[in-house]
């Protein structure tokens, strides 16, 4: 018997002319100085009537990065799938180049004299970190409005991380499966998820800034707090943050901080009208009870705290903004660690915020007991669930390893931050505040301030940074692809000196 | 399993006797560890005769209950089935038993009654001071060494050398017939993730470790006594928690007291010697003296330690506002520590408060090493407490083989420790332990902070208790004591850590499952 073979069908290709091979960091850069354009050129016309020029440089550098997006993007393929390292090295080098900005936007314009202090003060922004080395009363209008509009990008960048980029570099895998499906459903592809997100994210920026004015705040406050707080970053145009501002705003910056800590994907089921999905899912019936429990301890606890602060400082922590109400000096030690346990657990996945996540550490318990009950009957074959169904096992595998990772991340800030003069409490509290993005804590205060930090601990802050506003996997990615580019570059240099040798 | 023993009838026929009481584990296992303690009690009951005679009366009425319980328990009762849920519980229930009856001698003898302390707060001391000691800890709440018998204070460190190589252990070499249930009790006991099998029959194996244990314990007692500085008692007092790796001293300011280098030298040499792992002494000992060189986890707990040292040297050296002074100092006081902390031993060689020896007043970098030092622990199957080395080594290899599956999402990428290949369920049986560690040094240090302990006390004696290392942070210090620093609840909890971290978790969280599956059985019946 013959059998006749089909004759082969071969894709067609889609070139463009006179692109590029795939960068994904060339493009990431382009869609994120894209958005920094934009941010730029409405904090220079804002700015416009208080000083002319630093606004007019905002305006020029706004103009400067949208005219760098376009180019950019004229030349990119985009038709090839990038390998996961490539997506999550990319996001590491976009941040890095959005800092660099910053730090120049800093220096330029005098608002910062020392390099390292602008440095740290940038990638707070874009980290959405709420630590500062500023005093921000202190600041003209349009630098007030640029420095809060940093933390607008980072929360942008951490919500479009963790719809897209995460989902495009793990390729499935996910921790939830229903999460998986929701997000696939939210972001068919890159570009539409990037645009559904960007949509959603403004519309919430602006009905959170409409709340502020509503509720007596003035314009420029209103929207630097706008900037800072859906995108859960926590500066504040007061020194004293919210300390000094009624009940209004305190009202509305809840509601926006708990928003910002939503997963993304909850969101968009709300947006969507689907109900029986939002009351299923495990990870926002934790995170509630995590608000709620919180805020129920911190009223209890006898600090003086009003129901409306405990509910503040509570959201504030879980979902890692760092807006403070008070000076923390006044808290009992069991309060701070309350309040640490919350900013380290974090908000959910696949939200603005920072911190372990949620939906992992919730994982994590269940792993933990998995195991615990395996001692008891070794050859169990116990599967951990979420929302009724078993999680991939390799998935668990990743989580675990991303815990340990985690965890010896935060010990390195502890450690580096202690070398730098910090004391034991300050440091191991700033390394774990720093990696869940949240900021302030024992050591800077609860209103963020880097003061009592000498420069070189300061600096010491942005990897950390880095690493918990990306998910720490694209600085761990980013770092092994370094390694593996110096490999390459020691093996050429070792066959050349060969080479020379041998002749 | 032939648990019947045969005897003679007058006429000389072989009888079969049935075996004598019930079946039951976990007491029989318990009497028998009671038996041997209350042995130890009287030993140093005849010191404290001979010497001092101020608590000998403490310390006899306690040999008597301690012997007599035990004898009881272990007559009347004879193993049972060694199923994974009677070893959690007969290693759990006899560990906290043997807590509480050994603190007996302190709680009659009143060496907790200080000015202003109720019998409560004596009883809780007493408590916290036997779990300490029997987990090899070193924590301790005795604020005055002068006032007490030398037989009573050999008694505390008695409780280390017990608490060392461990009193299941020592149970189980009496225990010929208990078959692969015997390695599984030493197992859940021994320290580390998986214990060797060193002879054939697993009472062979428990007693060829305690012999090792014995001969060790004498040759640093040999050593101590050689070296000018400690008279005889404080050789063996200080032999016995040096081999356990536990930490008590007779004097307020442990090795400090003696102030020698040489004394140092030699605690060092023995807390090492206790921070490796028990099968490769047993291997040298039969000759096989590569075994040390051989062994990964080694290399790497010595690799560690000597990275630490010199950390700490350096930043000793280098910071001007430490008490200690000049590079000689750094590398005396901070290779000290680093060893006493790297083998959860916890001794000191501060002289005092504000001594170059106290560790809270270093920098805080070298603060933070220490406290790395008291998460990881020494070598598995030594006597140290902490995660254990080889568990750092795992972890941090399946950490790595993480970040490379997110490149190489179809790549079969095993965990190796040294040459081979870890198990799947092992390396995640290992993941799930240093999650539960994390959980309980969290909730441990919320509930402490809650009970009125400072944050960074807190923190310290959270992880040094879990860790069975002894010292804390802050005004828990190398130099201070437990009963200043916390209030008495949170040391209820830090003693109940103790021995949770001395028995690895899984023990002392699970023995309460079989006497949960006999309640739900009778209560469904």
């Amino acid at each position: 018997m013959t059998t006749q073979r089909a004759p082969r069908i071969s894709a067609p290709r889609l070139e463009l002319r006179g692109a590029r091979p795939t960068s994904y960091s060339r493009l990431a850069v382009a869609e994120a100085t894209a958005v920094l354009g934009i941010v730029s050129i409405t904090c220079g016309v804002l700015g416009l009537f208080d000083d002319a020029g630093d606004a007019l440089f905002l305006i020029g550098l706004g103009l400067a990065s949208i005219a760098f997006a376009l180019l950019a993007r004229r030349t990119l393929d985009r038709t090839h799938r990038p390998s996961p390292g490539r997506v999550l090295s990319g996001l590491a080098f976009t941040w890095l180049t959005l800092v660099v900005i910053g730090t120049g936007v800093y220096l330029a314009t005098g608002t910062i004299d020392r390099v390292d202090d602008a440095f740290v003060e940038s990638a707070a922004g874009f980290s959405t970190t709420s630590l500062t080395t500023l005093d921000p009363s202190e600041l003209n209008v349009p630098m007030q409005l640029w420095r809060a509009g940093t933390q607008w990008i980072g929360g942008l960048v951490g919500i479009i991380v963790g719809v897209v980029s995460l989902p495009l570099a793990l390729r499935g895998g996910m921790l939830s499966r229903e999460g998986q499906h929701a997000r696939e459903r939210l972001a068919p592809t890159p570009v539409v998820g990037r645009r559904r997100v960007m949509l959603v994210y403004g519309a919430i920026s602006t009905l959170v800034g409409l709340g502020y004015v509503a509720t007596g705040l003035g314009a420029r406050d209103s929207l630097v707090h706008t900037f800072t707080t859906v995108s859960t970053g926590g500066f504040s145009s007061k020194v004293d943050s919210f300390a000094g501002l009624g009940a209004g705003p305190r009202t509305v910056a809840t509601i926006g901080m708990a928003i910002g800590g939503t997963s993304f994907i909850v969101i968009w089921w709300a947006l969507r009208g689907r109900s029986a999905s939002i009351l299923r899912s495990t990870e926002l019936r934790l995170y509630l009870g995590i608000l709620a429990a919180g805020s129920v301890l911190l009223a209890l606890s006898g600090e003086g705290m009003s129901i409306g602060e405990s509910v503040f400082t509570t959201v504030s922590a879980a979902s890692t903004t760092g807006f403070a109400v008070g000076e923390w000096t006044a808290l009992s030690d069991s309060v701070l660690m309350v309040l640490l346990v919350i900013i380290g657990t974090g908000s959910m996945s696949a939200s603005a915020g920072g911190g372990l996540r949620v939906l992992r550490a919730w994982t994590l318990v269940g792993f933990a007991s998995r195991e615990l009950r395996r001692q008891l009957d070794p050859h169990s074959a116990a599967v951990v669930k979420q929302a009724g169904e078993p999680i991939d096992e390799r998935a668990l595998e990743r989580t675990t390893g991303y815990q340990i990772a985690h965890l010896g991340l935060c010990g390195c800030a502890a450690f580096l931050l202690a070398i730098a003069g910090t004391d034991v409490l300050a440091a191991l509290y700033t390394g774990i505040s720093v990696i869940s993005t949240h900021g302030p804590g024992v050591g800077p205060g609860a209103y963020g301030s880097l003061e009592s930090f000498s420069p070189p601990a300061r600096l010491l802050l942005t990897p950390f940074m880095l690493a918990g506003r990306l998910s720490i996997l694209p600085l761990l990615l980013a770092l092994s692809f370094g390694f593996r580019l110096e490999n390459e570059l020691a093996r050429r240099v070792r066959r050349v000196v060969r080479k020379v040798f041998v002749r | 399993m032939n648990l019947l023993t045969s005897h003679r009838s007058s006429d000389g026929t072989a009888l079969a006797r049935p075996p004598r009481g019930r079946p039951n584990t976990a007491l029989h296992v318990a009497g028998i560890a009671l038996t041997f303690v209350s042995a130890g009690m009287g030993i140093t009951t005849v010191v404290e005769l001979a010497s001092t005679n101020l608590d000998t009366g403490a310390l006899a009425i306690s040999t008597v209950v301690c012997g007599s319980l035990g004898g009881l328990l272990w007559y009347f009762t004879r193993a049972g089935t060694v199923r994974t849920r009677e070893v959690f519980a007969a290693v759990g229930w006899t560990w906290l038993s043997v807590t509480l009856i050994g603190s007996l001698p302190f709680i009659i003898a009143g060496t907790f009654a200080t000015p202003g302390t109720d019998f409560v707060e004596q009883v809780v001391n007493s408590i916290f001071e036997s779990a300490s000691g029997f987990s090899a800890t070193g924590s301790t709440a005795l604020t005055d060494f002068s006032g007490h018998g030398r037989g009573m204070l050999l008694y505390r460190q008695a409780t280390q050398w017990y608490g060392g190589m461990g009193i299941v252990v020592l149970a189980v070499s009496v225990l010929p017939f208990l078959g692969v249930g015997g390695l599984d009790l030493i197992t859940a006991e021994a320290p580390g993730p998986s214990s060797d099998r060193l002879a054939p029959r697993v009472s062979e194996t428990a007693r060829q470790l305690w012999v090792i244990y014995v001969l060790f314990t004498l040759t640093v007692m040999a050593v101590l006594f050689v070296i000018p500085g400690p008279s005889f008692y404080d050789s063996v007092a200080h032999a016995l928690s040096t081999t356990s790796t536990g930490g008590f001293s007779p004097y307020s300011e442990s090795i400090g007291h003696y102030d020698s280098l040489a004394v140092e030298i030699a605690i060092i040499a023995g807390m090492l010697y206790g921070g490796i792992n028990f099968s490769l002494h047993w291997r040298a000992a039969r000759g096989e003296l590569t075994a040390y060189s051989r062994d990964s986890e080694l290399r790497t707990f010595l690799g560690i330690l000597l990275v630490a040292v010199s950390v700490v040297v350096l930043l000793l050296w280098l910071d001007s506002g430490d008490p200690v002074d000049g590079l000689g100092d750094a590398m005396r006081y901070g290779g000290f520590n680093v060893v006493a902390l790297g083998t959860s031993t916890g001794f000191g060689n501060a002289t005092g408060a504000e001594a170059p020896g106290d560790f809270v007043h270093w920098a805080s970098g070298a603060q933070i090493v220490i406290l790395f030092l008291f998460v990881m622990g020494g070598s598995t199957g030594s006597t140290s407490g902490g995660i254990k080395v080889m568990r750092v080594q795992v972890l941090f290899a399946h950490t790595i083989r993480s970040i490379r599956r997110t490149q190489q999402p179809q790549a079969v990428l095993p965990v190796k420790h040294g040459k081979f290949a870890v198990a799947e369920d092992i390396v995640s049986r290992m993941a799930g332990f240093f999650l539960l560690y994390v959980l309980l040094i969290s909730v441990g240090v919320v509930l402490v902070t809650g009970l009125g302990g400072g944050f960074e006390e807190s923190i310290g004696a959270v992880i040094g208790s879990l860790g069975n290392m002894g010292p804390a942070l802050g005004e828990a210090g190398p130099t201070a004591n437990f009963s200043d620093a916390f209030p008495e609840p949170a040391r209820l909890v830090l003693a109940a850590f103790m021995l949770i971290g001395r028995l690895e978790i899984f023990p002392m969280l699970l023995m309460f499952a079989a006497p949960y599956r006999v309640v739900s059985d009778a209560i469904r019946r």
